[in-house]
């Protein structure tokens, strides 16, 4: 041996590192294996108990969603009048607007009318003064016939040309500050007007704006409206959806009510099965007892048929029996069997004196009687029908 | 019907013979009796030594008597003596265990007592072990010696009545004709004994076969065919010896009398007109009526028990069958229908079983149930013939052949026993079982 490992040093070294490693790998294998075989072992155990469900969640449930159902119904009715009521405000408000509008108009109109009316007594003015100038011409002629008729005129004249010139002065100042005042009145219509225009305009604008801000309501009206279309149509979506959700939790509803009504039969039906069960054990109970009872009759039967038989057994006679000849057996006996005595009685036509006399020595033969399987059958009056 | 004076005298000598035999039975040698099958259904009985007191010593073992017939009726396996456990004389001795462990169901036990002025006093009773009871209990007073086995036969009737239902036929006559060579000669003999064969008395002597003997139904006279005038003839002949007369002496055959069931008739066969028919002659009358009307021959008539109807053997069919008259329609009807032989009909006092010799390998007596037409061969002796029913039809007679030797045999009709009935020194044929002595209470 030692010279074997001697002579192949490597092979030997080889072969025992090969063991090793073989050995290792068997021993962490079969570890690994029966590691699993445990765990699995643990993870069979682990298995849930499945008890049974409760069913009246379920119910409760059921009724806290109708509960929110009408609760949101209310709210989106609610929602629908708010919103049909700001519906109705914007009309108003609209209604307001044009209201408004109109009466801008109006006033622009009298604006215009007013505008007009100056216009018309700057005309007015303008005949006035032109008139005047014609008087000035008249006076001025007058002036002059004056200075000619009276050098006294002259100064009248001069005084009247001072005059007139005054006045002339004064007329053309008057004239300017009539022509002023046209055109003042004129710059002011002009004003006026243009600030009728301007007000017109910006009335215009105004109304424009307005109408826009109308036209902008309405849009936003309609968008409203499309918005509450679109939110009535969401809402009705939503009802649908909502109607739809009401359908599926009344399917939720239902399948949890069949689910409940289910598990209602179910439990019904366990009770009604633990009924049953109470009722079967109590009708085992009872059938045991009857089959007791029956067994004891039946057991009392054949204590009979035995006791019957054994009499049969033992019934013999010299004398020819008619077939059909019987008697009902009366036996006394004693615990034992023992016959004490036998009367035949209500014997028929055929039951002879020695039919009878071979009977009642049959039951005496037989004695002692068999035993009942049950003590408590046990009997000391037998009666039973004989027939050979 | 006038005799020659030769046979005449012949028959008186004969005759005289026979009346005085009737006073001497215990000279004659009696039938022996063998129970030959073991009984089966045979109930066990005990029949205890009867006490014997009085003066006089018993001449009779009565109950040996009643214990025999008892077994010969093959219903009762009577205890043999030594078997007895006990022999009490009275009911106060009667330890009822000792008797059930024996299986014993009934003792019979009784007492006979010798007078001083040579009668007998007896009584008899019958214990149910079982029940523990006295069924049956009965006197005798005054009998006279020779009446003591009577008295026993009657016994065994109560007995048997008591148990069994049925009235005995023990206290009841046998006839029967005895067959002996003697001096390279044959000796016909017509004998009347008791059921059991004892008594036996010679009525008729004749070197001429002797046949058919006939029991009128009171008892009191044999009608039989004798040949002694060379030819059949019927003879009727009283048992008190007052009285014989060839009543049918016709040409031709003079055979098969039978008494009809009131005595007032009888059916014979003859044939007087050439062949041979049914006739029946009114016996105060002597008037015959020809019944049968056949070119075959009809013979062996039998009465049904209401007088009504024959019955009768006819080869009509070219074989002997058994066929019946109406005697009110004259109408006839075949009534056997088993094999191709059937002869010598017989019907039993009740009415219910004719009898009759059925050819099945060899000779056998069948009985066919008139009630349900059903047939059974009875019998499987060698060669039987002339069936004859005790009284109480419980039990039948009829002759065989037994090593070539004529012998009769009783069988119960339910065939529960059979037994042979025998001479020493001869054959026995033809029997006749005789009516009730005295008529069943």
């Amino acid at each position: 041996m030692m010279s074997f490992i001697k002579r192949y040093p490597l092979s030997t070294l080889s072969a025992l590192v090969l063991h090793l490693v073989l050995g290792l790998a068997l021993t962490s294998n079969w570890l690994a294996s029966d590691a699993q075989v445990f765990k699995m072992a643990q993870v069979s155990d682990d298995k849930p108990v499945t008890e049974p469900r409760i069913m009246s969640q379920p119910m409760e449930t059921f009724a806290v969603d109708q509960q929110l159902v009408a609760q949101q119904l209310q709210r989106i009715q609610d929602q629908e009048q708010a919103k049909q009521q700001e519906q109705a405000r914007l009309v108003e408000e609209a209604r307001k607007t044009e209201e408004r509008l109109a009466q801008i108009r109006r006033e622009q109109e009298a604006e215009a009318r007013r505008a007009e009316q100056a216009r018309r007594e700057a005309d007015i003015e303008r005949q006035r003064l032109a008139a005047e100038r014609q008087r000035a011409a008249e006076e001025q002629r007058r002036a002059e016939e004056a200075r000619k008729l009276a050098q006294e005129a002259e100064r009248r004249r001069q005084q009247a040309e001072q005059q007139a010139v005054q006045m002339t002065k004064e007329a053309e100042a008057r004239r300017q500050q009539a022509e002023q005042q046209v055109a003042q009145i004129a710059q002011e219509g002009e004003r006026r007007r243009q600030l009728a225009e301007a007000e017109a305009q910006r009335i215009a604008a105004e109304s424009d704006r307005q109408r826009q801000a109308e036209e902008q309501r309405l849009r936003e009206l309609e968008a409203l409206q499309r918005q509450a279309q679109l939110q009535a149509q969401q809402e009705s979506e939503r009802q649908k959806q909502l109607q739809e959700q009401i359908r599926q939790q009344e399917l939720e509803r239902a399948r949890l009510e069949a689910q409940a009504v289910a598990a209602q039969k179910l439990r019904e039906q366990l009770e009604a099965e633990a009924l049953r069960q109470r009722l079967a054990d109590e009708e085992a109970a009872r059938q045991r007892e009857i089959s007791r009872q029956r067994e004891l009759v039946s057991l009392r039967e054949s204590y009979i048929s035995a006791i019957s038989a054994k009499v049969r057994e033992n019934w013999r006679t010299p004398a020819e029996i008619s077939s059909e000849a019987q008697c009902e057996l009366a036996i006394t006996q004693e615990p034992n069997g023992r016959v004490i005595s036998v009367r035949t009685e209500n014997c028929n036509a055929q039951a002879t004196p020695q039919f009878r006399q071979a009977a009642e020595r049959a039951v005496f033969r037989a004695s002692p009687l068999p035993q009942p399987a049950v003590e408590e059958l046990f009997e000391r009056n037998i009666r039973f029908i004989f027939k050979p | 019907m006038p005799l020659n004076t030769k046979k005449s005298r012949h028959f008186i000598v004969i005759w005289a013979c026979a009346f005085m035999s009737l006073f001497a039975p215990s000279v004659y040698a009696s039938l022996v009796i063998e129970i030959s099958d073991g009984v089966e259904n045979a109930l066990p009985i005990a029949v205890v030594p009867f006490q014997q007191t009085g003066v006089v010593s018993i001449p009779e073992d009565i109950s040996a008597i009643i214990q025999y017939n008892l077994r010969r009726s093959g219903r009762f396996a009577p205890l043999n003596e030594n078997q007895l456990p006990s022999r009490p004389s009275s009911l106060e001795h009667l330890v009822y265990e000792n008797w059930r462990t024996l299986d014993i169901d009934h003792i019979i036990m009784g007492s006979v007592t010798g007078r001083p002025d040579g009668l007998f006093d007896l009584d008899v009773r019958v214990i149910d072990v079982l029940r523990q009871q006295q069924v049956l209990g009965k006197r005798w007073r005054s009998i006279p010696r020779a009446q003591l086995r009577q008295v026993a036969h009657q016994m065994s009737d109560d007995i048997f009545l008591e148990l069994t239902g049925v009235p005995g036929a023990f206290n009841t006559r046998l006839a029967y004709v005895t067959v002996r060579d003697k001096d390279n000669q044959r000796h016909y003999t017509l004998e009347v004994s008791d059921s059991d064969g004892h008594n036996p008395r010679p009525i008729l002597r004749s070197r001429m076969p002797i046949m058919s003997p006939a029991w009128s139904p009171d008892g009191s006279k044999l009608a039989y065919v004798t040949f002694e005038t060379g030819r059949s003839n019927v003879v009727v002949q009283h048992l008190d010896g007052s009285k014989r007369e060839i009543v049918a002496d016709f040409s031709g055959i003079n055979s098969a009398p039978a008494w009809s069931p009131d005595g007032r008739s009888l059916a014979l066969t003859l044939s007087k007109d050439g062949n041979a028919d049914i006739y029946i002659m009114n016996m105060q009358t002597r008037a015959l009526r020809k019944v049968t009307r056949h070119w075959a021959i009809e013979t062996e008539p039998t009465w049904s028990p209401d007088g009504q109807t024959l019955y009768y053997n006819s080869d009509r069919r070219g074989q002997p069958q058994i066929f019946k008259m109406d005697l009110n329609t004259n109408q006839e009807d075949r009534v056997s229908f088993e094999g191709r032989y059937n002869a010598n009909p017989v019907m039993s006092p009740n009415g219910r079983y004719l009898a009759m010799v059925h050819a099945n390998n060899g000779f056998n007596i069948a009985l066919q149930d008139v009630y349900n037409g059903d047939f059974f061969v009875l019998t499987n002796t060698f060669l039987s013939e002339s069936p004859s029913f005790s009284p109480n039809s419980d039990m039948l007679v009829y002759a065989m052949n037994r090593d070539g030797k004529g012998q009769l045999a009783v069988v119960s009709v339910r065939g529960r026993s059979s037994q042979i009935l025998r001479i020493a020194d001869g054959q026995v044929r033809e029997p006749a079982w005789g009516p009730y002595l005295t008529p069943p209470n």
